[in-house]
């Protein structure tokens, strides 16, 4: 049920900031808010009661790590609301929370768990920080379009919908940098986590694990723009483009190791 | 009892003929004075501000009434009463109750949706509280004006989009540059476009503000008033690299500010964005410009273009704003509707107030009751009954005596005292 009830809310939530996008009503806007925390309260409700009742490794199965990287989107949305009031951001997150959600239910509960060793204590601290790490570097590629389509819109001197709901290019930046900094910093302790579990779980660390291979390209590549930023600065167009380039990068490496394991 | 306004505005009469009957706050209690001399007119408010004159009295005839007023504003103005007519609109019931709210939610104003007139209005109504113009009819009035503007201004875009070219070029800079505190501007001109754009950058909080011009005075007496500083016209070009925002307004009829100049800016400002408005005719910066990276130009031609497109905008929220007046309006009328149950009410309250008298006198004298004591418990008793009996079937009578409808006598007996069948 709480699949059902959090899958209508994240729909709900993107109903009404399309609503808001093309109308302009504060009020939708609340309303959306409203939905986008109950859908984070029932997609959190399905996680516990899967979890618990299954005793399973909750991220061990496609549908957990789906479920949870849907919850870390919906958090995303919520905290950057809070701190910047600009719910257009919303058009790009919600679409996808819905189809992870969709995808979680309908790839099935979670797999019961191989290795109960290997659900140490650092494992639960690795999954979750990498896939809020993930969630953010999402956003902030989201932000990075918003900010091309946003100066597209202010080089060409369109004042339609999009310049008007559209936040200012300054903004813009800010989110970038703020989404930027916490993916980087909440992923690398995943990373960290993730090393340190490895060696608790098989003595060693397995270099050639696909998804250690992974999860530091995409390490290197985020740590590439932060390093870069902190140390030469970029503009805010440079800053859109990296979090667009790297993301990218990212899913290819993703796809590049897809096959390396598949051969 | 119903509602007149006579007045003028922007649309009825030139600004001389407004200067004219303009009401300053000291005149206000002497035309209160004089208008509510008029036993006839039982309440009124006056609304003066430069692109409006309006009178508003409540009265029972209001083509009598309304001429009584004219005149006084004749005798205030100086103005022939014929001439005046030619000037001023009136109207009445539910037109003038429509006109109030229109006025106080921007509908009517020179700029459609201005804020400032809802302070206006109010302030307005104050002073008729103030001067005793007040009554019931407009301490309703103004409970409603002020939750129907409430409602306009919250749910439709009525007062977003600017609609005047300095303040669309602010709004502009903001777009991109959304928090100004920590961003400088630099004026070149000290022209009246010049000076209302810094005005609106002062007001959004720039952080920092320089003006140039060729006479340098004036650019110091601009600077002085925006709290900013002046430079040499000469030597303004150095500071385009410090600038985040460039707003040009001068005569100069060839370029004042090349692309070799920004990108020369450019290159000291790590790529950080800049904006250039130019409001100047012919133009002062090169257009050119917006080609380069990170740096946007706007002329007054696409600064028209917005202001344009941002008065569409408004007059599309307009029509949205119409239909909460038109449900503010219903509301206010059913409150009317239900007052005029309030004589009959007061009448039968009256009859019972009477009995109750009557029969305390009769039952003290029969029984002899002669402390005070006893007998104010006695009327305590029956005053405490009375009301009782009363409130369910006065309260219905106020709640249904706006719906219009027919009903028989036992129908209404149910509906007054909340009656049901016995089965």
């Amino acid at each position: 049920m709480y699949f059902d009830l959090s899958i209508l809310c994240s729909v709900l939530a993107l109903l009404h900031i399309t609503l808001y996008f093309f109308l302009g009503y504060g009020r939708l806007v609340t309303i959306t808010n409203l939905f986008a925390v109950l859908g984070l309260i029932f997609s959190s409700a399905q996680f516990i009661t899967l979890w618990s009742s299954a005793h399973a490794n909750p991220f061990g199965s496609m549908s957990g790590l789906l479920l949870f990287l849907s919850q870390a989107l919906l958090l995303a949305y919520i905290l950057l609301f809070f701190k910047f009031k600009r719910p257009s951001i919303g058009l790009f997150i919600f679409p996808l929370a819905v189809l992870f959600i969709i995808g979680a239910r309908l790839l099935g509960g979670f797999s019961a768990m191989h290795n109960p060793q290997a659900a140490s204590l650092w494992l639960y601290i690795h999954l979750p920080f990498t896939i809020i790490g993930t969630a953010f570097f999402m956003v902030s590629t989201f932000c990075g379009i918003m900010y091309f389509i946003q100066e597209r819109q202010l080089k060409n001197k369109n004042f339609g919908v999009i310049f008007r709901r559209f936040p200012p290019l300054d903004t813009i930046d800010r989110l970038i940098n703020t989404t930027l900094y916490i993916g980087f910093y909440t992923f690398t302790i995943g990373l960290l986590a993730g090393l340190v579990w490895m060696i608790y779980s098989s003595g060693r660390i397995n270099v050639f694990s696909p998804k250690l291979v992974f999860a530091i390209i995409t390490w290197i590549i985020y740590s590439s723009i932060t390093f870069y930023k902190q140390l030469k600065g970029m503009s805010p167009k440079d800053t859109a483009l990296s979090t667009i380039v790297g993301f990218i990068s990212v899913i290819i490496t993703y796809i590049g190791v897809a096959f390396f394991v598949a051969g | 009892m119903q509602l007149a306004v006579l007045g003028l505005n922007h649309n009825t009469a030139p600004v001389e003929v407004r200067e004219r009957l303009a009401v300053d706050g000291s005149e206000l209690e002497q035309m209160y004075t004089q208008i509510m001399a008029n036993d006839r007119i039982y309440e009124a408010m006056i609304i003066s501000t430069c692109n409006r004159v309006e009178y508003y009295i409540v009265t029972d005839d209001f083509l009598c009434n309304i001429e009584s007023v004219l005149e006084i504003v004749s005798e205030h103005c100086g103005m022939e009463r014929t001439e005046l007519r030619k000037y001023t609109f009136i109207h009445c019931g539910e037109d003038s109750i429509r006109h109030i709210f229109r006025v106080a939610c921007g509908l009517d104003s020179l700029v459609m949706g201005e804020p400032q007139i809802f302070g206006q209005v109010k302030d307005s109504f104050e002073n008729c509280r103030t001067y005793g113009g007040a009554g019931t009819f407009l301490k309703k009035l103004e409970e409603f004006t002020i939750k129907t503007t409430k409602k306009v201004r919250t749910y439709t875009g009525i007062g977003e989009n600017p609609v005047s070219v300095s303040y669309a070029a602010v709004e502009l800079a903001s777009k991109i540059f959304g928090r100004l505190e920590d961003k400088s501007a630099l004026i070149i001109g000290a022209g009246e476009m010049c000076e209302l754009a810094a005005k609106h950058l002062m007001t959004a909080g720039i952080g920092r503000t320089t003006v140039t011009n060729r006479t340098y005075e004036k650019a110091e007496k601009l600077a002085c008033e925006v709290g900013g500083e002046a430079v040499e016209f000469s030597a303004f070009k150095d500071m385009l690299k410090n600038s985040d925002i460039i707003i040009s307004s001068t005569g100069a009829t060839e370029l004042l500010v090349t692309a070799a100049d920004v990108k020369d800016a450019m290159s000291h400002r790590k790529k950080k964005p800049m904006f250039f408005i130019d409001i100047a005719v012919p133009r002062d910066i090169d257009p050119q410009i917006n080609r380069i990276e990170n740096v946007y130009v706007y002329d007054i031609d696409d600064l028209k273009a917005v202001v344009d497109a941002n008065r569409k905008q408004r007059e599309k929220e307009a029509v949205k704003a119409m239909e909460f007046i038109e449900d503010g309006l219903e509301g206010f009328y059913e409150w009317i509707e239900s007052m005029k149950i309030v004589p009959l009410i007061k009448s039968l309250r009256g009859q019972f107030e009477e009995i109750k008298d009557a029969e305390l006198k009769r039952f003290s004298a029969k029984f002899k009751i002669d402390s005070e004591q006893e007998q104010a418990k006695l009327e305590y008793l029956v005053s405490a009954y009375m009301n009782k009996v009363l409130h369910t079937p006065l309260k219905n009578l106020k709640n249904v005596s706006a719906v219009k409808g027919k009903y028989s006598l036992d129908e209404a007996l149910k509906i007054l005292f909340e009656l049901e069948d016995e089965k």
